[in-house]
């Protein structure tokens, strides 16, 4: 056995007989051999070192309420704040004229057209576009115009969308 | 009043009324598990750092760890422990006397010595020669329940070992 042999074996736990053969001849293994058995003896005794431990670290307790105010505090910023935030739209109804019948004085008798003249008038007449009539904004009142048979005495009526009727 | 009291004496009062066993781990275990740690790490404020993410852990997983024998549990964790906190941190050894530092006979003054370099020599390893070469060497763990511990085959502890001898020895040699 070569040298380079023995000490690989020697490294080993247990070396072959043939590598302790090799020690007892040779002075440089012999010492190699020496030099491992102290550091397996230095090795050894740091297992019996007492070392200082460190108080052990009270583990905190799991806390479930945090959750819970986790969650308390995501609904309030999720649902409250945009609602606090958020622009009302109000939607107005539309208002719609009440029709209101009035006395109206019976206009008198048309005079009566003869039937020449009516068909001229109506071969003159073409169709007209449509037009359309001005929207009245629903804001404004609406005022009804009422005779009555005194000629000196006319009643306006005013309907108020927002207020309500009133007679003046 | 021994250190285990000492230390697991507020731990008890508040935390682990039902959890007896624990105690009981932890003053049998700690002092190995700080020891492997150290060697592993090489530096004391490490290992104490190591220690209490381990017996946190056992806390944690105590239903599953075998309390007859939880010895092999605890060198894995710390083994991976240390694994973790090594790769944030390159070791760092400390020079500083442990347990005895008074000075005795010739021959124990040259094992303090030794110690001393052999401590600084593992920091020099590579991570798993070194886990191999502390729980077989250090820790006196056979070598069938190194390999256990550390997830690979016997043949290879045995080489794992081999090598780290070999790099101690040269580290002792050249600084004597």
């Amino acid at each position: 056995m070569t040298c380079q042999e023995c000490r690989i074996e020697l490294f080993e736990d247990t070396p072959g007989r043939d590598a302790l053969v090799h020690v007892g001849e040779c002075e440089d293994c012999r010492e190699l051999a020496r030099e491992i058995q102290a550091n397996t003896e230095a090795l050894a005794a740091l297992r019996g070192e007492e070392l200082q431990p460190r108080p052990f670290v009270q583990p905190r307790r799991s806390r479930p309420w945090i959750w819970g105010l986790a969650a308390a505090a995501a609904l309030v910023f999720g649902v409250g704040l945009p609602r606090m935030f958020r622009t009302e739209v109000v939607v107005v109804p539309d208002v719609i004229p009440q029709v209101q019948e009035a006395f109206v004085e019976p206009a008198a008798p048309a005079p009566e057209i003869p039937k020449r003249t009516q068909a001229a008038l109506r071969a003159k007449t073409r169709p007209r576009p449509a037009v359309a009539l001005p929207v009245e904004e629903p804001a404004q009142p609406l005022m009804v115009k009422m005779l009555t048979p005194d000629p000196d005495v006319v009643i306006y009526w005013l309907i108020d969308p927002v207020e309500g009727e009133k007679a003046i | 009043m021994s250190t285990g009291d000492l230390v697991l004496a507020p731990f008890r009062s508040e935390t682990l009324d039902d959890r007896p066993s624990f105690e009981a781990l932890m003053a049998a275990h700690q002092q190995r598990v700080l020891r492997t740690a150290y060697r592993l790490l090489g530096r004391m404020e490490d290992a104490q750092d190591v220690t209490q993410e381990v017996f946190l852990r056992l806390l944690q997983h105590l239903h599953r760890v075998d309390g007859d024998d939880p010895k092999a549990w605890l060198y894995r964790v710390t083994v991976n422990v240390c694994n973790d906190h090594y790769r944030r941190r390159r070791p760092v050894v400390e020079a500083v006397d442990l347990a005895d530092p008074a000075p005795g006979p010739q021959h124990t003054l040259e094992l303090e010595d030794r110690k001393q370099l052999l401590t600084q020599g593992l920091a020099t390893l590579p991570e798993r020669e070194r886990a191999a070469v502390v729980l077989r060497d250090i820790e006196g763990l056979p070598t069938r329940e190194v390999a256990g511990i550390l997830g690979v085959e016997e043949v290879t502890v045995r080489s794992q070992i081999s090598k780290a001898r070999m790099r101690l020895a040269e580290y002792v040699r050249t600084r004597k």
